[in-house]
Protein backbone atom coordinates (compact mmCIF):
# COMPACT_ATOMS: atom_id res chain seq x y z
CA UNK A 1 0.00 0.00 0.00
CA UNK A 2 1.39 3.34 -1.53
CA UNK A 3 -0.87 6.27 0.05
CA UNK A 4 0.15 10.08 -0.56
CA UNK A 5 1.21 11.76 2.70
CA UNK A 6 1.63 15.41 3.83
CA UNK A 7 3.89 16.86 6.19
CA UNK A 8 3.20 19.49 8.80
CA UNK A 9 4.44 21.13 11.75
CA UNK A 10 3.89 19.80 15.32
CA UNK A 11 4.15 22.29 18.44
CA UNK A 12 3.30 21.14 21.39
CA UNK A 13 4.38 20.74 25.07
CA UNK A 14 5.21 23.40 28.17
CA UNK A 15 3.86 27.01 25.78
CA UNK A 16 4.38 24.89 22.26
CA UNK A 17 8.22 24.85 22.84
CA UNK A 18 8.71 21.71 21.48
CA UNK A 19 9.18 20.91 17.79
CA UNK A 20 8.45 18.53 15.18
CA UNK A 21 7.26 17.42 11.77
CA UNK A 22 4.43 14.79 11.47
CA UNK A 23 3.88 13.01 8.58
CA UNK A 24 0.82 11.49 7.71
CA UNK A 25 -1.83 10.20 4.99
CA UNK A 26 -3.08 12.93 3.18
CA UNK A 27 -6.32 11.40 3.82
CA UNK A 28 -7.18 8.94 6.44
CA UNK A 29 -8.14 6.03 4.49
CA UNK A 30 -8.60 3.64 8.05
CA UNK A 31 -9.23 3.59 11.69
CA UNK A 32 -5.60 2.17 12.33
CA UNK A 33 -4.39 4.27 15.72
CA UNK A 34 -0.87 2.95 15.15
CA UNK A 35 1.35 6.12 15.46
CA UNK A 36 5.26 5.89 15.55
CA UNK A 37 7.72 8.79 17.52
CA UNK A 38 11.19 9.00 16.36
CA UNK A 39 13.68 10.43 19.06
CA UNK A 40 16.28 12.97 18.81
CA UNK A 41 19.96 10.79 18.59
CA UNK A 42 22.31 12.91 21.01
CA UNK A 43 22.57 16.01 20.14
CA UNK A 44 21.38 15.79 16.16
CA UNK A 45 18.46 17.75 15.29
CA UNK A 46 15.26 15.81 14.37
CA UNK A 47 16.29 15.15 10.80
CA UNK A 48 18.80 12.46 12.31
CA UNK A 49 22.47 11.72 10.93
CA UNK A 50 22.14 11.56 6.64
CA UNK A 51 18.46 12.48 7.00
CA UNK A 52 17.71 9.41 7.85
CA UNK A 53 14.50 10.10 10.24
CA UNK A 54 13.08 12.28 7.04
CA UNK A 55 12.77 9.18 4.83
CA UNK A 56 11.97 6.86 7.64
CA UNK A 57 9.06 8.96 8.40
CA UNK A 58 8.20 9.50 5.01
CA UNK A 59 8.37 6.11 3.66
CA UNK A 60 6.33 4.89 7.20
CA UNK A 61 3.84 7.82 6.17
CA UNK A 62 3.84 6.37 2.75
CA UNK A 63 2.63 2.93 4.40
CA UNK A 64 -0.08 4.51 6.26
CA UNK A 65 1.26 5.53 9.40
CA UNK A 66 1.55 8.94 11.27
CA UNK A 67 5.10 9.72 12.01
CA UNK A 68 6.42 12.20 14.22
CA UNK A 69 10.20 13.46 14.64
CA UNK A 70 10.91 15.96 17.03
CA UNK A 71 13.24 17.76 18.99
CA UNK A 72 13.83 17.17 22.99
CA UNK A 73 13.56 20.55 24.70
CA UNK A 74 17.12 22.19 24.49
CA UNK A 75 17.82 20.51 21.27
CA UNK A 76 17.23 21.57 17.35
CA UNK A 77 14.30 23.92 17.02
CA UNK A 78 13.12 23.17 20.44
CA UNK A 79 12.92 26.23 23.66
CA UNK A 80 15.50 25.16 26.36
CA UNK A 81 13.55 23.28 29.03
CA UNK A 82 12.37 25.62 31.29
CA UNK A 83 12.57 23.72 34.58
CA UNK A 84 15.10 22.64 37.42
CA UNK A 85 14.33 19.45 36.50
CA UNK A 86 16.91 16.90 35.44
CA UNK A 87 17.49 16.73 31.36
CA UNK A 88 16.65 13.20 31.28
CA UNK A 89 13.90 13.84 33.36
CA UNK A 90 12.43 16.86 30.91
CA UNK A 91 13.19 14.86 28.10
CA UNK A 92 10.39 11.58 28.84
CA UNK A 93 8.43 14.46 29.59
CA UNK A 94 8.75 15.52 26.01
CA UNK A 95 8.11 11.76 24.91
CA UNK A 96 4.97 11.75 26.91
CA UNK A 97 4.00 15.65 26.01
CA UNK A 98 4.52 13.99 21.74
CA UNK A 99 1.90 11.52 22.18
CA UNK A 100 -0.60 13.75 24.01
CA UNK A 101 -0.45 15.36 20.83
CA UNK A 102 -0.19 12.52 18.64
CA UNK A 103 -3.55 11.41 20.97
CA UNK A 104 -5.15 14.67 21.00
CA UNK A 105 -4.86 15.62 17.70
CA UNK A 106 -4.74 12.29 15.51
CA UNK A 107 -6.88 10.24 17.76
CA UNK A 108 -3.47 7.44 18.18
CA UNK A 109 -3.62 5.60 20.77
CA UNK A 110 -1.10 3.16 20.31
CA UNK A 111 2.88 3.72 19.70
CA UNK A 112 5.50 2.60 18.70
CA UNK A 113 8.98 4.42 19.77
CA UNK A 114 11.60 4.87 17.32
CA UNK A 115 15.22 5.53 19.06
CA UNK A 116 19.34 4.99 17.96
CA UNK A 117 21.55 5.06 20.95
CA UNK A 118 20.45 7.62 23.11
CA UNK A 119 17.60 7.82 21.35
CA UNK A 120 17.06 4.02 22.20
CA UNK A 121 18.32 4.24 25.71
CA UNK A 122 15.22 7.12 25.94
CA UNK A 123 12.44 4.87 24.07
CA UNK A 124 13.73 1.52 26.95
CA UNK A 125 13.79 3.94 29.99
CA UNK A 126 10.61 5.41 28.95
CA UNK A 127 8.07 2.61 27.13
CA UNK A 128 7.07 0.26 30.08
CA UNK A 129 5.54 3.45 31.92
CA UNK A 130 3.07 4.46 29.45
CA UNK A 131 0.08 2.41 28.68
CA UNK A 132 0.11 3.70 25.14
CA UNK A 133 3.45 2.19 23.91
CA UNK A 134 2.89 -0.80 22.49
CA UNK A 135 6.34 -1.09 20.55
CA UNK A 136 9.92 -0.14 20.93
CA UNK A 137 12.41 -0.31 17.83
CA UNK A 138 15.90 -0.04 19.53
CA UNK A 139 18.79 1.00 17.37
CA UNK A 140 21.85 -0.35 18.87
CA UNK A 141 21.11 0.52 22.22
CA UNK A 142 23.60 0.16 24.99
CA UNK A 143 24.69 -3.52 25.34
CA UNK A 144 27.29 -4.32 28.01
CA UNK A 145 29.74 -5.82 26.96
CA UNK A 146 30.39 -10.05 27.26
CA UNK A 147 33.15 -12.44 27.41
CA UNK A 148 32.57 -13.15 23.59
CA UNK A 149 32.19 -9.87 22.99
CA UNK A 150 35.65 -9.55 24.77
CA UNK A 151 37.25 -12.60 22.50
CA UNK A 152 35.52 -11.50 19.45
CA UNK A 153 37.35 -7.86 19.46
CA UNK A 154 40.74 -9.04 20.37
CA UNK A 155 40.24 -12.18 18.09
CA UNK A 156 39.95 -9.08 15.37
CA UNK A 157 42.33 -6.88 16.46
CA UNK A 158 45.12 -9.37 16.79
CA UNK A 159 44.54 -10.47 13.08
CA UNK A 160 44.28 -6.66 11.75
CA UNK A 161 47.91 -6.16 10.95
CA UNK A 162 47.23 -2.28 11.30
CA UNK A 163 46.53 -2.65 15.04
CA UNK A 164 50.17 -4.55 15.70
CA UNK A 165 52.14 -1.54 14.08
CA UNK A 166 49.75 0.82 16.35
CA UNK A 167 51.09 -0.75 19.26
CA UNK A 168 54.32 -1.04 18.42
CA UNK A 169 54.08 2.43 18.42
CA UNK A 170 52.00 2.73 21.54
CA UNK A 171 49.26 3.99 19.72
CA UNK A 172 47.09 0.59 19.51
CA UNK A 173 42.97 0.77 19.79
CA UNK A 174 42.89 -2.42 20.76
CA UNK A 175 44.72 -1.72 24.09
CA UNK A 176 42.67 1.52 24.54
CA UNK A 177 39.70 0.29 24.09
CA UNK A 178 40.37 -2.68 26.08
CA UNK A 179 41.33 -0.62 29.52
CA UNK A 180 38.00 2.03 28.19
CA UNK A 181 36.05 -1.45 28.68
CA UNK A 182 38.44 -2.14 32.09
CA UNK A 183 37.58 1.08 33.48
CA UNK A 184 33.91 1.28 32.85
CA UNK A 185 33.62 -2.28 34.34
CA UNK A 186 35.74 -0.69 37.37
CA UNK A 187 33.66 2.44 37.25
CA UNK A 188 30.10 1.16 36.16
CA UNK A 189 29.89 3.92 33.96
CA UNK A 190 27.72 3.49 30.58
CA UNK A 191 28.99 3.43 26.82
CA UNK A 192 30.39 6.16 25.11
CA UNK A 193 27.55 8.11 23.07
CA UNK A 194 24.33 6.93 25.65
CA UNK A 195 22.92 8.35 28.39
CA UNK A 196 25.17 8.02 31.07
CA UNK A 197 24.65 6.70 34.29
CA UNK A 198 25.09 7.77 37.90
CA UNK A 199 25.90 4.37 39.99
CA UNK A 200 24.62 1.26 41.22
CA UNK A 201 24.82 -1.35 38.28
CA UNK A 202 24.14 -0.39 34.66
CA UNK A 203 23.60 -4.06 33.71
CA UNK A 204 21.48 -4.84 36.65
CA UNK A 205 19.16 -1.21 35.89
CA UNK A 206 18.44 -1.91 32.25
CA UNK A 207 17.83 -5.66 33.17
CA UNK A 208 15.44 -4.39 35.15
CA UNK A 209 13.76 -2.06 32.42
CA UNK A 210 13.46 -4.84 30.41
CA UNK A 211 11.88 -6.70 31.72
CA UNK A 212 9.23 -4.54 32.81
CA UNK A 213 9.00 -3.77 29.40
CA UNK A 214 8.12 -7.55 28.28
CA UNK A 215 6.34 -8.11 31.25
CA UNK A 216 3.60 -5.51 30.45
CA UNK A 217 3.80 -6.82 26.77
CA UNK A 218 5.50 -4.03 24.54
CA UNK A 219 6.85 -5.53 21.46
CA UNK A 220 10.61 -5.04 20.87
CA UNK A 221 12.49 -4.36 17.66
CA UNK A 222 16.24 -4.51 18.63
CA UNK A 223 18.75 -3.66 16.01
CA UNK A 224 22.10 -3.56 16.56
CA UNK A 225 25.33 -2.90 14.00
CA UNK A 226 28.93 -4.78 13.67
CA UNK A 227 30.32 -2.13 10.88
CA UNK A 228 32.75 -0.13 13.09
CA UNK A 229 36.36 -0.02 13.91
CA UNK A 230 36.02 -0.26 17.46
CA UNK A 231 32.06 -2.12 17.33
CA UNK A 232 29.96 -2.20 20.16
CA UNK A 233 28.42 -5.60 19.24
CA UNK A 234 30.06 -8.04 17.60
CA UNK A 235 27.60 -10.54 17.67
CA UNK A 236 23.89 -11.10 16.71
CA UNK A 237 23.35 -12.59 20.30
CA UNK A 238 25.20 -10.21 22.42
CA UNK A 239 21.76 -8.44 23.49
CA UNK A 240 20.66 -11.82 24.92
CA UNK A 241 23.69 -12.93 26.30
CA UNK A 242 24.30 -9.74 27.96
CA UNK A 243 20.63 -9.73 29.66
CA UNK A 244 20.18 -13.07 29.67
CA UNK A 245 18.37 -12.54 32.83
CA UNK A 246 15.38 -11.26 30.98
CA UNK A 247 12.49 -13.08 29.62
CA UNK A 248 12.20 -12.15 26.07
CA UNK A 249 10.79 -14.74 24.60
CA UNK A 250 8.32 -14.04 22.04
CA UNK A 251 8.69 -10.39 22.65
CA UNK A 252 11.70 -9.54 20.75
CA UNK A 253 12.94 -9.65 17.20
CA UNK A 254 16.76 -9.40 16.79
CA UNK A 255 18.70 -8.49 14.11
CA UNK A 256 21.95 -7.68 13.18
CA UNK A 257 23.17 -5.34 10.51
CA UNK A 258 26.46 -7.04 10.36
CA UNK A 259 28.33 -4.32 7.94
CA UNK A 260 26.67 -1.46 8.89
CA UNK A 261 27.84 1.52 11.04
CA UNK A 262 26.58 3.14 13.83
CA UNK A 263 24.70 6.06 12.04
CA UNK A 264 23.78 4.02 9.41
CA UNK A 265 26.14 6.11 6.59
CA UNK A 266 24.98 4.39 3.23
CA UNK A 267 21.99 4.71 1.69
CA UNK A 268 21.94 0.67 0.93
CA UNK A 269 21.90 0.24 4.89
CA UNK A 270 19.42 3.35 5.86
CA UNK A 271 16.85 1.74 2.51
CA UNK A 272 17.21 -1.77 4.44
CA UNK A 273 16.85 -0.56 8.30
CA UNK A 274 12.99 1.43 7.10
CA UNK A 275 11.90 -1.67 5.22
CA UNK A 276 12.67 -3.49 8.41
CA UNK A 277 10.92 -0.96 10.67
CA UNK A 278 8.09 -0.43 7.82
CA UNK A 279 7.63 -4.61 7.57
CA UNK A 280 7.73 -5.10 11.70
CA UNK A 281 5.26 -2.03 12.50
CA UNK A 282 3.41 -3.74 9.28
CA UNK A 283 2.99 -7.43 10.53
CA UNK A 284 3.61 -6.87 14.71
CA UNK A 285 0.63 -7.63 16.50
CA UNK A 286 0.38 -4.98 19.34
CA UNK A 287 -1.48 -6.26 22.68
CA UNK A 288 0.11 -4.60 25.48
CA UNK A 289 -1.26 -5.55 28.93
CA UNK A 290 -2.62 -2.13 30.28
CA UNK A 291 -1.41 -3.74 34.15
CA UNK A 292 1.10 -1.21 34.91
CA UNK A 293 4.07 -2.70 36.77
CA UNK A 294 6.33 -0.29 37.50
CA UNK A 295 6.64 3.77 37.87
CA UNK A 296 8.87 5.41 35.69
CA UNK A 297 11.02 7.63 38.05
CA UNK A 298 12.08 4.20 39.65
CA UNK A 299 14.38 3.70 36.70
CA UNK A 300 14.79 6.81 35.37
CA UNK A 301 16.23 8.25 38.40
CA UNK A 302 19.11 6.00 38.27
CA UNK A 303 19.90 7.94 34.53
CA UNK A 304 21.49 10.98 33.72
CA UNK A 305 21.97 12.69 30.77
CA UNK B 1 18.11 35.83 6.17
CA UNK B 2 20.36 32.96 6.87
CA UNK B 3 21.96 30.29 4.45
CA UNK B 4 23.06 26.65 5.60
CA UNK B 5 25.39 24.84 4.35
CA UNK B 6 24.31 20.80 3.58
CA UNK B 7 24.81 17.49 4.67
CA UNK B 8 26.79 16.30 7.60
CA UNK B 9 27.87 20.18 7.84
CA UNK B 10 24.12 21.36 8.37
CA UNK B 11 23.20 19.16 10.77
CA UNK B 12 26.75 19.97 12.71
CA UNK B 13 25.75 24.17 12.58
CA UNK B 14 22.27 23.69 13.31
CA UNK B 15 22.57 24.73 16.76
CA UNK B 16 24.89 28.03 15.92
CA UNK B 17 23.02 28.76 13.13
CA UNK B 18 19.43 28.55 15.44
CA UNK B 19 21.58 30.67 17.94
CA UNK B 20 22.84 32.93 15.27
CA UNK B 21 19.25 33.74 14.51
CA UNK B 22 18.03 34.22 18.42
CA UNK B 23 20.78 36.54 18.83
CA UNK B 24 19.50 38.68 15.55
CA UNK B 25 16.10 38.58 16.77
CA UNK B 26 17.01 39.73 20.08
CA UNK B 27 18.45 43.11 18.55
CA UNK B 28 15.20 43.89 16.67
CA UNK B 29 16.09 41.77 13.17
CA UNK B 30 13.53 39.63 11.68
CA UNK B 31 15.44 36.35 10.87
CA UNK B 32 14.26 33.66 8.30
CA UNK B 33 16.31 30.43 8.30
CA UNK B 34 15.48 27.42 5.51
CA UNK B 35 15.92 24.30 3.78
CA UNK B 36 17.22 24.07 0.63
CA UNK B 37 14.93 21.48 -1.67
CA UNK B 38 16.21 17.94 -0.65
CA UNK B 39 17.47 18.71 2.54
CA UNK B 40 16.64 18.78 6.28
CA UNK B 41 12.77 19.22 6.53
CA UNK B 42 11.96 20.44 3.29
CA UNK B 43 10.46 18.29 0.23
CA UNK B 44 12.12 16.49 -2.27
CA UNK B 45 14.92 13.98 -2.06
CA UNK B 46 18.85 15.01 -1.77
CA UNK B 47 19.33 12.99 -5.08
CA UNK B 48 17.04 15.47 -6.72
CA UNK B 49 18.99 18.68 -5.22
CA UNK B 50 20.78 20.70 -7.71
CA UNK B 51 22.58 23.91 -7.08
CA UNK B 52 20.80 25.93 -9.46
CA UNK B 53 17.67 25.06 -7.69
CA UNK B 54 18.90 25.40 -4.39
CA UNK B 55 20.42 29.17 -5.50
CA UNK B 56 16.70 29.78 -6.60
CA UNK B 57 15.63 28.71 -3.16
CA UNK B 58 17.66 31.27 -2.18
CA UNK B 59 16.05 34.19 -3.97
CA UNK B 60 12.09 32.75 -3.14
CA UNK B 61 13.51 32.91 0.60
CA UNK B 62 14.36 36.48 0.00
CA UNK B 63 11.11 37.31 -1.34
CA UNK B 64 9.40 35.52 1.73
CA UNK B 65 11.53 37.72 4.49
CA UNK B 66 10.76 40.72 2.25
CA UNK B 67 6.57 39.82 2.45
CA UNK B 68 7.06 38.82 6.07
CA UNK B 69 8.63 41.04 7.09
CA UNK B 70 8.44 44.31 5.24
CA UNK B 71 11.58 45.96 5.82
CA UNK B 72 13.55 47.75 3.44
CA UNK B 73 17.08 46.34 4.10
CA UNK B 74 18.06 43.08 3.98
CA UNK B 75 21.46 41.24 5.02
CA UNK B 76 21.89 37.87 4.21
CA UNK B 77 24.28 35.52 5.84
CA UNK B 78 25.96 32.17 4.65
CA UNK B 79 28.04 29.27 5.86
CA UNK B 80 30.26 27.19 3.80
CA UNK B 81 28.39 26.11 1.08
CA UNK B 82 25.05 28.35 1.84
CA UNK B 83 28.02 31.30 1.56
CA UNK B 84 29.40 30.45 -1.28
CA UNK B 85 25.47 29.76 -2.58
CA UNK B 86 24.77 33.50 -1.69
CA UNK B 87 27.89 35.05 -3.28
CA UNK B 88 27.44 32.97 -6.97
CA UNK B 89 23.69 34.67 -7.15
CA UNK B 90 24.98 37.54 -5.39
CA UNK B 91 23.47 39.84 -8.67
CA UNK B 92 20.76 37.53 -9.80
CA UNK B 93 18.85 37.60 -6.65
CA UNK B 94 15.31 38.53 -6.30
CA UNK B 95 15.53 41.36 -3.77
CA UNK B 96 18.64 43.46 -3.54
CA UNK B 97 20.86 41.83 -0.52
CA UNK B 98 22.14 45.06 1.14
CA UNK B 99 24.72 43.38 3.58
CA UNK B 100 26.40 40.11 2.30
CA UNK B 101 27.76 38.18 5.32
CA UNK B 102 30.12 35.18 4.08
CA UNK B 103 30.98 32.51 6.99
CA UNK B 104 34.01 30.92 5.76
CA UNK B 105 32.59 30.21 2.43
CA UNK B 106 33.87 26.85 0.34
CA UNK B 107 36.10 28.93 -2.09
CA UNK B 108 37.18 25.55 -4.31
CA UNK B 109 34.58 22.94 -5.33
CA UNK B 110 37.21 20.06 -6.57
CA UNK B 111 39.55 20.87 -3.18
CA UNK B 112 35.65 20.18 -1.35
CA UNK B 113 34.22 17.56 -3.10
CA UNK B 114 37.67 15.63 -2.85
CA UNK B 115 38.03 16.28 1.03
CA UNK B 116 34.69 14.94 1.01
CA UNK B 117 35.37 12.09 -0.75
CA UNK B 118 38.28 11.47 1.42
CA UNK B 119 36.68 11.50 4.16
CA UNK B 120 34.35 9.00 3.03
CA UNK B 121 36.86 6.45 1.88
CA UNK B 122 38.86 6.77 5.40
CA UNK B 123 35.07 6.18 7.30
CA UNK B 124 34.87 2.89 5.18
CA UNK B 125 38.61 2.02 5.37
CA UNK B 126 38.43 2.75 9.50
CA UNK B 127 34.83 1.41 9.57
CA UNK B 128 35.81 -2.25 7.61
CA UNK B 129 37.23 -5.06 9.65
CA UNK B 130 39.64 -7.67 7.26
CA UNK B 131 38.65 -10.20 9.74
CA UNK B 132 35.56 -10.06 9.26
CA UNK B 133 34.29 -9.78 5.80
CA UNK B 134 36.69 -8.21 3.54
CA UNK B 135 33.79 -6.06 2.32
CA UNK B 136 34.58 -3.34 0.15
CA UNK B 137 33.08 0.32 0.55
CA UNK B 138 29.45 0.55 -0.16
CA UNK B 139 29.30 3.86 -1.56
CA UNK B 140 28.66 4.36 -5.05
CA UNK B 141 29.49 7.12 -7.46
CA UNK B 142 26.94 8.88 -6.82
CA UNK B 143 27.15 8.60 -2.93
CA UNK B 144 28.77 12.24 -1.26
CA UNK B 145 28.90 12.85 2.59
CA UNK B 146 26.72 9.67 3.27
CA UNK B 147 23.73 11.12 1.36
CA UNK B 148 23.11 9.98 -2.33
CA UNK B 149 23.30 13.04 -4.96
CA UNK B 150 23.31 13.14 -8.43
CA UNK B 151 26.20 13.54 -10.09
CA UNK B 152 25.11 16.76 -11.73
CA UNK B 153 25.15 17.71 -8.15
CA UNK B 154 28.86 16.56 -7.83
CA UNK B 155 29.74 18.43 -10.69
CA UNK B 156 28.17 21.48 -9.46
CA UNK B 157 30.19 21.40 -6.69
CA UNK B 158 33.41 20.58 -8.35
CA UNK B 159 33.28 23.33 -10.58
CA UNK B 160 32.77 25.81 -7.39
CA UNK B 161 35.61 29.02 -8.61
CA UNK B 162 34.96 31.46 -5.88
CA UNK B 163 38.12 33.45 -6.54
CA UNK B 164 37.22 33.72 -10.21
CA UNK B 165 36.74 37.08 -11.17
CA UNK B 166 33.19 36.12 -12.60
CA UNK B 167 31.80 36.14 -9.18
CA UNK B 168 29.80 39.65 -8.92
CA UNK B 169 29.52 40.90 -5.23
CA UNK B 170 27.44 44.22 -4.06
CA UNK B 171 29.80 46.65 -2.35
CA UNK B 172 29.10 45.13 1.14
CA UNK B 173 30.38 42.00 1.81
CA UNK B 174 31.82 40.88 5.28
CA UNK B 175 33.89 37.79 4.97
CA UNK B 176 34.78 35.82 8.23
CA UNK B 177 37.13 32.51 8.09
CA UNK B 178 37.95 30.43 10.84
CA UNK B 179 38.77 27.11 9.59
CA UNK B 180 42.90 27.51 10.10
CA UNK B 181 44.42 28.58 7.26
CA UNK B 182 42.35 28.99 3.83
CA UNK B 183 43.74 29.60 0.29
CA UNK B 184 45.24 32.83 -0.76
CA UNK B 185 42.39 34.28 -2.90
CA UNK B 186 40.44 37.48 -3.31
CA UNK B 187 36.77 36.50 -3.71
CA UNK B 188 35.54 37.59 -7.33
CA UNK B 189 35.04 41.27 -7.57
CA UNK B 190 35.30 41.82 -4.17
CA UNK B 191 35.05 45.69 -3.34
CA UNK B 192 37.99 46.42 -1.08
CA UNK B 193 36.81 49.61 0.29
CA UNK B 194 33.37 49.03 1.74
CA UNK B 195 34.09 45.43 2.77
CA UNK B 196 36.06 43.64 5.39
CA UNK B 197 38.03 40.28 5.40
CA UNK B 198 37.87 38.77 9.28
CA UNK B 199 39.78 35.96 10.66
CA UNK B 200 38.76 34.95 13.97
CA UNK B 201 39.89 32.38 15.99
CA UNK B 202 36.77 31.02 16.76
CA UNK B 203 34.96 27.38 17.09
CA UNK B 204 34.11 25.73 13.15
CA UNK B 205 30.22 24.43 13.99
CA UNK B 206 29.87 22.28 10.84
CA UNK B 207 32.61 19.95 11.94
CA UNK B 208 31.97 16.67 13.35
CA UNK B 209 31.22 17.35 17.09
CA UNK B 210 34.51 15.10 17.98
CA UNK B 211 36.35 17.53 16.43
CA UNK B 212 34.54 20.70 17.68
CA UNK B 213 33.79 20.51 21.71
CA UNK B 214 34.69 24.24 21.96
CA UNK B 215 30.96 25.20 22.16
CA UNK B 216 29.34 27.90 20.30
CA UNK B 217 30.98 30.39 18.02
CA UNK B 218 30.34 33.27 19.95
CA UNK B 219 33.29 35.37 17.93
CA UNK B 220 31.78 35.04 14.76
CA UNK B 221 28.10 35.57 16.30
CA UNK B 222 29.79 38.57 17.77
CA UNK B 223 31.43 40.03 14.71
CA UNK B 224 28.36 39.17 12.33
CA UNK B 225 26.54 41.77 15.06
CA UNK B 226 28.90 44.09 15.19
CA UNK B 227 28.86 44.29 11.48
CA UNK B 228 25.29 44.54 10.97
CA UNK B 229 24.51 47.28 13.90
Amino acid sequence: MTVKFVERVAQFGPEKGVIGIVAEPAETTSDEKLGVVILNTGTIHRVGHHRMYVSMSRKLARAGRTVLRFDFSGLGDSSPHSSARPLLQSNLEDIEAAIDWLQTTRGISQVVLVGLCSGADHAILYGFSDARIVGLVLIDPYVPPTARYFLDYLSRRLRDVKSWRNFRLHRSKLLRRLLEHLSQALHKEGGPGHLVYQGLDVRASLEKAYEVTTQVGVKLLVICTGRHHAPRQTYREQFTSAFSRVSFEASLHLEFFKDTDHTFSSVESRNELDELVRFWCETTKFDRSPFQLSNRSDIAALWTA
Amino acid sequence: MLCSSWGREYSNAHRSIRALSKRLCAIGLDTLRFDYYGAGDSGGETVDAQLDGWRADISTALSELKDMSGRPRIAVVGMRLGATLVAQSAQQLSIKADNIILWDPILCGSDYVDSLLDRQNRHDEKSSDPAVSGSSAVAADSELGGLLVSSSFVDGLSSIDLCSRRVMLPSRVLTIFTDGPHRDCEIGSLSKDSSEVATLKAPSPWKDSAEQEEGLPVEVIDRILKWLK
